[in-house]
């Protein structure tokens, strides 16, 4: 008996050992960060501003928003500043964004990032880096939009544009850091603004390397998307046809290639000069949604606004190839061929040179295959 | 030492060899490819691959020389009661260092990724407290055990298969950029990832089957093991780009890390604990080596009772090193340490037992 009992207090003191693991955190102990934006003070310190997202007092209540600032050298220094200024600890486990403003952007991301590359516990492969037109606090400043929080309301917004092959494929904090260190690969992600008091959605930036570069508005956005021969669950495009006349002015057409498959021809060659040569064919197949011609879309009818399309966005490629060149963003990942097809011509070119050089020789071809439920 | 009850059967023998095999080493081991070979590391792998099957071979010929011998026993009968003890002695420490390297790089790793605010000693005593139950058990009992850990593989598989999503292939292209040398010097790194197999010293006369059999039970597990690698490498190789590779020291994990399904946002915190698994049974095959050796050395029948003495040794090296340098230099002993013990020991007793069959003309 005494055995037994001696067994059991044993057992009872060991069980006092096992009181649980030192890593453990307790949701209702935390603010967790939803967006947090990132600028360049005039001293050259960072600014971090966040959107927390406070824990209701009642079970009825809902949850409220928070938005404070700090500065730092670094983000995590200013996150560390900023837990001075909240009651909490501040976790960035559910962040959802990183907003960069223009100036910061423009000397490099590389030092903001690292942040999140580095520590595992910081999310990174559903977090999208988002760029703006200026200092990425004013982006903050009503805190609700309408009856959304800030942090929801952008959410929302960009999600909803990644479906409109604005932006497409996402890109996260994982593909930037991929492409941010790819030599022959640039990225291009968000853009957006304040007018007013409103957030719009400018287009992408574009980014060299780790600096921002330019941006290419709504319009070529998309191009840009198919371009990469990608696409959301809708690509729209408005153009004014009128093929009676001849002239451009009347009818106008929006045409959906998101619906169906694009086909794309991505052929990077070095000719005997060591020049590059790209030719890109795209052939989109279009579903007419609006048309404004007062035609019937017969057959014949269809082939001329098929040549017409293919013609105005074949110039249009070319406008965006011509402005990601400008701007020295290899989106397309041109390079990236040259490395692994061309590695011996690749060797002796610098790239951030020689991409300006690249000759692109965009081909787009439209086919419209459906006109919805009128003819 | 040849009672039925204590063999394996051949398909234990194929996934104990697995097991043993399959470490830490892989976690890393796209990141060491690509410091060396670039886009021809799965090519390295396969050469490791082939080298790995060499040394089984070498090995598989000493065995059979010896029926019913294991490591230990044959140098006592090939170089006398003194020197053949230096041997076990020797070969005891290599298991045990091999074991406490292999638990350190796993604590290392879990506290990198995961415990940040553990305790090394700790997750350290966790893991010897775990693995010692195995290690003192009959090797039935280990086999038993690796069998069912062996399920766990397909999880892992699954989720750096599911990395494949974010493939780029152009990112493996030029294969041979780094030429030949590379690649074999790559090779090179690999079989240090590739240890495991030299248990099958311990274990191969408590299987059963014939000499063949065994033979090409081991060679199949060396081959699922180097299968795996490839595949584990040319997965990091297409996902991550090289330059990206060089600030990744652990690109696997990584790569589970930035994937996201439905509820789970950090697959790594899934993936960890069930890899952990695959490392506990490394480390039981060291020490139930280890142990072994020791019975053998003080002439005892049990290897149950030197199990907790292996499990302090290897806690106590493991604890020693406390900075990133010193876990490397450990790293770097184990590594080089292992080139003799897995083909320069191996080699002179095989060289040996040519002499002794010429002499004695019975070599059993």
């Amino acid at each position: 008996m005494t055995r037994r009992i001696s067994k059991m207090l044993i057992v009872l003191l060991l069980s006092a050992c096992l009181t649980g693991c030192w890593d453990r955190e307790y949701l209702k102990d935390l603010h967790l960060a939803y967006t947090a934006g990132f600028d360049l003070t005039e001293d050259g310190m960072i600014k971090e501003t966040t959107e927390l997202i406070i824990p209701p007092e009642s079970e009825q209540s809902t949850t409220k928003n928070e938005v404070h600032s700090s500065v730092g050298f670094t983000p995590r220094s200013a996150s560390d500043n900023l837990r001075t200024k909240v009651r909490g600890n501040i976790r960035f486990n559910k962040n959802g964004f990183v907003i960069i403003g223009k100036p910061l952007a423009q000397k490099g991301i590389s030092p903001i990032m690292d942040v999140n590359f580095r520590d595992p516990s910081n999310p990174t492969s559903t977090v999208r880096l988002i760029i703006t037109d200026t200092n990425s606090s004013d982006l903050f400043e009503p805190k609700m939009v309408g009856e959304l929080k800030l942090g929801e309301f952008i959410n929302d917004k960009i999600k909803s544009l990644e479906q409109m092959s604005v932006f497409f494929p996402a890109e996260t904090v994982d593909t930037v850091f991929r492409a941010m260190m790819d030599p022959g690969q640039d990225f291009a992600v968000p853009f957006l603004s304040k007018e007013g008091d409103n957030i719009i959605a400018k287009g992408v930036a574009l980014f060299h390397d780790e600096y921002y570069s330019g941006m290419l508005d709504y319009e070529k956005s998309v191009m840009l998307v198919l371009l990469k021969g990608k696409k959301g669950n809708n690509a729209r495009i408005t153009k004014r046809v009128d093929t009676e006349t001849g002239q451009k002015d009347r009818g106008t057409i929006t045409i959906n290639v998101g619906r169906k498959r694009i086909k794309r021809k991505f052929d990077v060659k070095v000719n005997d000069k060591g020049e590059v040569e790209v030719d890109l064919k795209l052939n989109l197949q279009a579903v007419v949604e609006e048309y404004t011609g007062g035609r019937k879309l017969d057959e014949p009818e269809i082939k001329k606004i098929n040549q017409d399309l293919s013609e105005m966005l074949t110039k249009d490629a070319e406008t965006v190839l011509h402005e990601i060149q400008k701007a020295n963003s290899d989106v397309l990942g041109v390079g990236r061929k040259l490395i692994a097809y061309h590695n011996k011509e690749w060797k002796t070119m610098n790239w951030s040179e020689d991409y300006r050089k690249v000759r692109f020789r965009p081909q787009v071809e439209v086919n419209i295959v459906d006109t919805g439920i009128l003819q | 030492m040849t009672q039925k009850e204590k063999m394996i059967s051949r398909d234990q023998l194929f996934l104990f060899i697995i097991q043993a095999q399959i470490g830490v080493g892989v976690l890393s081991l796209p990141y060491k490819l690509n410091n060396s070979a670039k886009g021809g590391g799965g090519l390295s792998v396969l050469i490791a691959g082939m080298t790995t099957q060499m040394i089984i071979i070498l090995m598989w010929a000493i065995m059979k020389k010896f029926p019913g011998l294991n490591l230990y026993t044959i140098c006592l009968k090939l170089f006398g009661k003194f020197i053949g003890r230096i041997f076990i002695i020797a070969y005891t420490g290599y298991f045990v260092l091999l074991g406490a390297n292999i638990m350190l790089s796993a604590v290392e790793l879990l506290h990198r990724w995961l415990l940040q605010s553990t305790p090394r000693w700790v997750s350290l005593a966790l893991f010897s407290i775990m693995t010692l139950y195995l290690a003192r058990e009959k090797l039935t009992v280990l086999a038993r055990f690796y069998t069912l850990a062996t399920f766990l593989f397909i999880p892992l598989i699954l989720l750096i298969s599911y990395g494949l999503t974010q493939a780029h292939m152009e990112y493996m292209f030029p294969l041979m950029e780094k030429g030949i040398v590379n690649i074999i010097k790559g090779a090179r790194e690999t079989t240090i990832s590739m240890y495991g197999f030299e248990l099958m010293l311990i274990i191969y006369p408590f299987s059963q089957g014939t000499d063949k059999q065994k033979l090409l039970s081991i060679s199949l597990a060396n081959l699922f093991v180097t299968l795996f690698y490839v595949f584990v490498v040319a997965t990091c190789l297409t996902v991550f780009n090289s330059e990206q590779l060089k600030y990744i020291p652990e690109p696997v994990i990584y790569l589970v890390k930035s994937l996201n399904f439905y509820i789970v946002d950090r697959a790594d915190i899934l993936f960890l604990p069930i890899w952990a698994i695959t490392l506990v049974c490394s480390i039981v095959s060291y020490c139930y080596g280890a142990a072994i050796g020791m019975s053998i050395l003080f002439g005892k029948k049990e290897h149950k009772p030197f199990s907790p003495l292996v499990k302090v040794l290897t806690f106590s090296i493991a604890l020693a090193p406390m900075t990133p340098a010193a876990v490397h230099k450990l790293d770097k002993i184990s590594e080089y340490t292992a080139y003799l013990f897995l083909a320069g020991l191996p080699l002179i007793i095989y060289i040996f037992s040519l002499f002794m069959s010429k002499k004695t003309g019975d070599p059993a």
